[in-house]
C-alpha cells in the first residue's frame, strides 16, 4: 500500500478558505430561510403548471387559450406563496441586530425571487407566449410578489401569503365573466396580455410592495404568529 | 362537555385561528355572493341558484377555512408548547379537537351569517320556494367541516411553516378543475362545490344532497378519528361510511334534473298580448311584461306573427319548435336584489339578448345561404336587437328598415308565410325587394 | 385546595440512561425525592433539562426506570393519574400571545383535568400566587419577560401539583421577583415535591432544602446547601461559600 502525499500549497489553501468565507455564509443564510426547498417547490410548480396548461388546452371540450386562465393565475400564486416564507428569518429581531446591510439583502431577496419564479414560469409559458402564456405568467408573478412583499411588514413572513391567496381566490370567482378589460384594475390576475391597465396595476403593486418590504422588512414573529 | 371545556372552546373561538377564519369567510363570502347576485344564473330572487352560489363560494371559503385549521393545528409546534402540553393528563387529541371545532364553528357561523343575509334578500322576492335548495345549502356546512378537518389533520402531521398555504391552494385548485368539468364525473359530486351551470330550472335530488351530507360528515369524522383514537380499527367505521356514500354517489350518477314545478308557466292575466314566465322567474313578471309587450307591439297587424312571450326556461329540456306563436325571453341574468329587472329593451345588463325569436319554417335541413340571410334579417327586425349580422344580412336589414313602417310589416307578413311553407320563389322575390 | 394525596416517594429514579445518538445526556443517574424544595444544580449541558423532561413524562429514557408518586409510567392509566398531579415549567416556555393570563392558566387547568367546579378558584389562586392578579385580563403579548415567566409559573401550579418541575424558572425575573418566587417555592414545598433546575447557585441557597449536583449526566453531590458550602476547598475562587463548594465538587468530579 502506498500513501499519496500531496504537497501543501499555501495559496490553494487560502483560495479555498476565501471561497468558503464568501459562499458558506450565503448558503447558510439561504438554508436558514428555507430557500433550497422553495426552489425545488418552484421547479415542481412550473412543471406541474406546464403539464396542466397542456392538458387543459388539448382535452376534448377545451375552449382554447382561455382554459389556461387557472394556470396563469394559480402557478405564479403558488410559486410566490412557497417563496414568501423566506421573506423573514426565524427570529427577525435577532437577525436585525446583526451587522448586515439588511436593505440590500432584502432587495436581493425580492429580485432573486421574482427572477427565479419569473424565469421558471416564462420558460414553461413560451410554448404559447401570447394569450394566457408567458406574458401573463410574468405579469402575475410581479403582481403576487408585490402583494406578498407588501404584506410581510404587516403580517410577518409566515402569514404574508394570506392576502395574495385570498385575493386570487375571490377574484377568480367574483370576476365578471367573460373577463372584461374595464375591470382590469381589480381582475388583473385573469386579464389577457393586451390589458394595459392590468400591467399598470401590477407594476404599481410590485414597486410599492418592494419599497415597503425593503424599508421595513418582515414583521418580527414574536407576537404575530399564533 | 363540562364547563371548563366550554370556556376553553370560547377562548379558542376568540383567540385562536377561528376569529380570523370567520372574518375571512364573512369578507370573502359577501364579496363572492355579491358578485354572483345578478350574474349569469344569479341568485337574486331565486332559491336554487342561491344554494348553488353558496356551494360555489365554498371553493374560496373552504380553502381559507382549511388553511386556518391547518394553522391552528400547528400551533403547539409553532409556539413551542408541545412539552408543556405533553406533560398534562388530558389526551392530546382533545386540544386538537377543540381547536378544529373552534375553527369549524367560527367559520360556519360566519357562513350562516352570509347565507342568512342573502336569504333575507331572496325571501321577500322569490316566487318559487321548492326544489330541495335547503338541503343543498345544508350540505355546505359538513363540507366546510370536512375541509377544515383535512386541513387540521395535515397541519398536525406535517411540521412545516408552508402547510397552511399549501393546504389552501391544494383545496382551491382541484375545485377549479371540478367546476371546470375536468376529472371523472363523480368527483363533481364528491367535492363541496356544486357546479352551477344549469341551475335555473334545474335542481338536484334531495337524496343526492343527503348522500353528500353523509359523505362530508364521514370524511370529517375519519380525519378527526385518525388523530383521536388509539384503536386504529375504529377508523374503519367513519371511513366505511365515507366509502359507502362515495360508492352510492358514483353508482347512481347524479345529475341536475329539471324541476317541473319551477318551470311551470305563470302568465299575465290582464289581457293580451300574453306574457308567460316560469314560476321560478315569475317574480320578474311585472317588470318584464311591459318590455315583452313593447316588443310584441312591433309585430302588431302582421298575420302569423308571434302574439305571446314565453320564458325560455320553460323549454329548458325540449325545443318547442311548434311554439311559433311566441317570442322567447331569456331571464337567466338581470334580476336585481330588490326583485326588479335591470335590463331594458332587448338586452340584459350583461349583454345577453333577452328577447329571442326564430321564424317557424318547414324548410328541411339547412336553409340555403341566401335564405339564411333573410331569416337573420327577420329575427333582427323582430327582436330589435343591435346584434352583429353578416354583412349581407346587415345590408338587407338596412334596406328593410329604410322602408316605411307599413311596408316593413307587409314584407314581414309575406316572409312569415313563405318561410312556413318554404316557398323558395317567394323567398327569392323577398330578397330581391331588399337589394 | 386539594388534599395531599401522596404517601411514600414522590420521585424515584434508578440507573437512568439517556442517549441522543452517540451523546450520552444522562449516564446512570439515581435520584430519590420527597416533599420539599430540591435544587438541581449543574453546569450547562449537565443533563438537567433532559432529566426534567423525563420527570415531566415528555421524554422516555434509553434505559433505567422512572417512578413518580409510586406509579408505573408504562401503564397509560397510571401515567394519566400522575400527569394530573404534575406541574412543569419548561426551560423554553411557550405561550399563546393572544390569550389573556386568565385564559392561558385556565387552558392548562383544563389540560390537567382540574375538576370543573374547582377551576375558577384554582385559576384565580394560581394567578394571585404569582402576583399577576392585576394583569389577569391582559393579553400575554402585552406582558414583560418577567411577567410571562410568572404566567408560566401560574400555569404550572394551577392544579396544586404534588410534583412541580421548574427548569430555569428565574431567568428574566428581577431581584425582587426572585425573592418573591423563592417564598412561593417554600410555601409550595411544604406539601409537594418541588424540583428546581438551575445553574444559578444563589437560587438554591435561599430556597432549597437540599441540592443535587449533576455533571456529565451523573449525580455528583447530594446534600443540604450547608453541606455543599462545607465541602468548599478554600483554594478555589468564588464569591460565596456555596459557590466555592459548587466549584470544588465539580472539579473533583471532573478529575475523578
Ligand atoms: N434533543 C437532543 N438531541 C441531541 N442532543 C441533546 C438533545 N437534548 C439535549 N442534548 C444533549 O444532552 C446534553 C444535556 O443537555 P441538557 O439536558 O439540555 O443540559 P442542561 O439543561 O443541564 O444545560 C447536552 O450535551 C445536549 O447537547
Ligand atoms: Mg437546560
Amino acid at each position: 500500500m502506498t500513501s499519496v502525499v500531496t504537497p501543501l500549497d499555501p495559496r490553494r489553501d487560502q483560495r479555498a478558505r476565501s471561497f468558503a468565507h464568501r459562499v458558506a455564509p450565503a448558503w447558510l443564510h439561504a438554508r436558514a430561510r428555507g430557500i433550497p426547498l422553495a426552489v425545488l417547490g418552484i421547479v415542481a410548480v412550473a412543471l406541474a403548471a406546464w403539464w396542466c396548461a397542456d392538458w387543459l388546452v388539448h382535452r376534448e371540450w377545451s375552449t382554447g387559450a382561455d382554459s389556461r386562465v387557472p394556470v396563469v393565475a394559480g402557478a405564479p400564486l403558488l410559486a410566490v406563496v412557497l417563496a414568501s416564507a423566506g421573506l423573514g428569518g426565524q427570529d427577525e429581531e435577532l437577525e436585525r441586530s446583526t451587522a448586515v446591510r439588511w436593505r440590500v439583502r432584502r432587495l436581493g431577496h425580492i429580485l432573486g425571487m421574482t427572477l427565479l419564479i419569473g424565469c421558471a414560469l416564462v420558460l414553461i409559458g413560451l410554448w404559447e407566449p401570447r394569450e394566457y402564456g408567458a406574458f401573463e405568467l410574468a405579469r402575475n408573478t410581479l403582481g403576487f410578489v408585490g402583494l406578498v412583499a407588501a404584506s410581510a411588514p404587516v403580517l410577518g413572513s409566515r402569514l404574508a401569503w394570506v392576502p395574495s391567496f385570498a385575493y386570487a381566490a375571490v377574484v377568480y370567482l367574483a370576476a365578471p365573466k367573460p373577463i372584461l378589460t374595464e375591470a382590469a384594475w381589480w381582475t388583473w390576475p385573469l386579464q389577457q396580455w393586451g390589458a394595459d391597465l392590468a400591467v399598470l396595476v401590477v407594476v404599481a403593486l410590485f414597486v410599492g410592495g418592494t419599497a415597503l418590504y425593503v424599508m421595513k422588512g418582515a414583521r418580527p414573529a414574536r407576537d404575530a404568529d399564533e | 362537555m363540562n364547563r371548563t371545556t366550554r370556556r376553553v372552546l370560547r377562548t379558542e373561538l376568540l383567540r385562536g385561528a377561528a376569529p380570523v377564519a370567520a372574518a375571512g369567510v364573512l369578507l370573502a363570502g359577501f364579496l363572492i355572493m355579491g358578485a354572483f347576485a345578478g350574474d349569469w344564473a344569479g341568485w337574486s330572487g331565486r332559491w336554487t341558484p342561491l344554494a348553488a352560489s353558496v356551494r360555489l363560494s365554498l371553493m374560496a371559503l373552504g380553502a381559507l377555512v382549511a388553511a386556518a385549521a391547518a394553522w391552528q393545528a400547528g400551533r403547539e409546534r409553532r409556539r413551542r408548547t408541545s412539552d408543556q402540553i405533553g406533560s398534562t393528563s388530558r389526551p392530546g387529541w382533545q386540544p386538537f379537537v377543540v381547536g378544529w371545532a373552534s375553527v369549524t364553528l367560527g367559520s360556519s357561523v360566519a357562513m350562516l351569517v352570509v347565507v342568512g343575509a342573502c336569504a333575507a334578500l331572496v325571501a321577500p322576492v322569490a316566487s318559487y320556494g321548492g326544489g330541495g335548495w335547503v338541503w343543498m345549502i345544508v350540505v355546505a356546512f359538513p363540507g366546510l367541516a370536512a375541509l377544515s378537518a383535512l386541513g387540521a389533520l395535515l397541519g398536525r402531521l406535517i411540521p412545516s411553516r408552508l402547510v397552511a398555504p399549501v393546504v389552501a391552494v391544494a383545496v382551491y385548485l382541484p375545485m377549479v378543475g371540478v367546476v371546470d368539468g375536468a376529472g371523472p364525473g363523480v368527483t363533481r359530486w364528491l367535492a363541496p362545490v356544486l357546479s352551477p351551470y344549469d341551475a335555473p330550472g334545474y335542481t338536484i335530488d334531495a337524496a343526492v344532497s343527503l348522500a353528500q351530507f353523509v359523505w362530508f360528515s364521514a370524511v370529517a369524522g375519519t380525519a378527526i378519528m385518525l388523530i383521536v383514537t388509539a384503536q386504529r380499527w375504529l377508523i374503519v367505521v367513519p371511513a366505511g361510511i365515507a366509502v359507502g356514500a362515495a360508492a352510492w354517489l358514483a353508482s347512481s350518477s347524479p345529475q341536475w334534473e329539471v324541476d317541473r314545478a319551477a318551470v311551470e308557466l305563470v302568465c299575465t292575466e290582464d289581457g293580451s298580448p300574453e306574457v308567460c314566465l316560469t314560476r321560478l322567474n315569475s317574480f320578474l313578471l311585472d317588470d318584464v311584461a311591459p318590455l315583452a309587450r313593447g316588443a310584441l307591439a312591433h309585430w302588431e297587424g302582421i298575420p302569423g306573427a308571434p302574439d305571446r312571450a314565453v320564458d325560455e326556461t320553460a323549454q329548458i329540456d325540449h325545443w318547442d319548435a311548434e311554439d311559433e306563436a311566441s317570442v322567447r325571453l331569456t331571464l337567466t341574468s338581470g334580476a336585481t336584489l330588490s326583485g326588479g329587472y335591470a335590463g331594458s329593451g332587448a338586452r340584459s345588463p350583461h349583454g345577453w339578448e333577452v328577447i329571442d325569436w326564430w321564424p317557424a319554417t318547414t324548410c328541411a335541413g339547412a336553409v340555403t345561404e341566401q335564405h339564411w340571410s333573410l331569416f337573420e334579417v327577420a329575427t333582427a327586425w323582430g327582436i330589435q336587437a343591435d346584434a352583429w349580422l353578416e354583412p349581407d344580412s346587415q345590408r338587407y336589414l338596412d334596406a328593410l328598415m329604410a322602408m316605411p313602417a307599413k311596408d316593413q310589416k307587409n314584407w314581414m307578413g309575406r316572409f312569415l308565410a313563405a318561410a312556413e311553407t318554404c316557398d323558395e320563389s317567394v323567398l327569392a322575390t323577398l330578397a330581391e325587394e331588399l337589394r | 385546595m386539594s388534599t395531599p394525596t401522596v404517601i411514600g416517594t414522590h420521585v424515584e429514579v434508578r440507573d437512568l440512561v439517556v442517549r441522543f445518538g452517540k451523546r450520552t445526556a444522562l449516564d446512570g443517574l439515581d435520584l430519590t425525592l420527597d416533599t420539599g424544595v430540591h435544587g438541581l444544580l449543574g453546569p450547562n449541558g449537565a443533563g438537567k433539562t433532559t432529566l426534567m423532561r423525563l420527570l415531566a413524562t415528555v421524554a422516555k429514557p434509553t434505559s433505567g426506570t422512572v417512578s413518580l408518586l409510586d406509579h408505573d409510567l408504562r401503564d397509560h392509566r397510571q401515567l394519566r393519574r400522575v400527569r394530573r398531579r404534575l406541574g412543569y415549567l419548561p426551560q423554553h416556555f411557550g405561550y399563546y400571545p393572544r390569550f389573556t393570563v386568565r385564559e392561558f392558566v385556565e387552558y392548562f387547568a383544563w389540560l390537567k383535568e382540574v375538576p370543573a367546579d374547582r377551576v375558577p378558584t384554582a385559576v384565580d389562586r394560581a394567578i394571585e400566587r404569582v402576583g399577576l392578579l392585576d394583569r389577569a385580563d391582559d393579553k400575554l403579548k402585552k406582558l414583560s419577560g418577567g411577567m410571562l415567566r410568572r404566567a408560566g409559573i401560574a400555569q404550572a401550579i394551577v392544579n396544586d401539583p404534588d410534583i412541580l418541575l421548574f427548569d430555569e424558572p428565574t431567568a428574566g425575573l428581577d431581584p425582587e421577583q426572585r425573592v418573591e418566587f423563592r417564598e412561593l417555592l417554600r410555601a409550595i414545598g411544604v406539601d409537594a415535591c418541588v424540583l428546581v433546575a438551575t445553574h444559578l447557585v444563589e437560587d438554591v441557597t435561599a430556597a432549597c432544602t437540599d441540592v443535587t449536583l449533576v455533571n456529565g449526566g451523573r449525580s455528583v453531590f447530594r446534600g443540604t446547601p450547608e453541606e455543599l458550602a462545607a465541602a468548599a476547598d478554600d483554594s478555589v475562587g468564588g464569591d460565596s461559600p456555596i459557590e466555592r463548594g459548587y466549584t470544588t465538587v465539580l472539579r473533583a468530579a471532573r478529575q475523578g
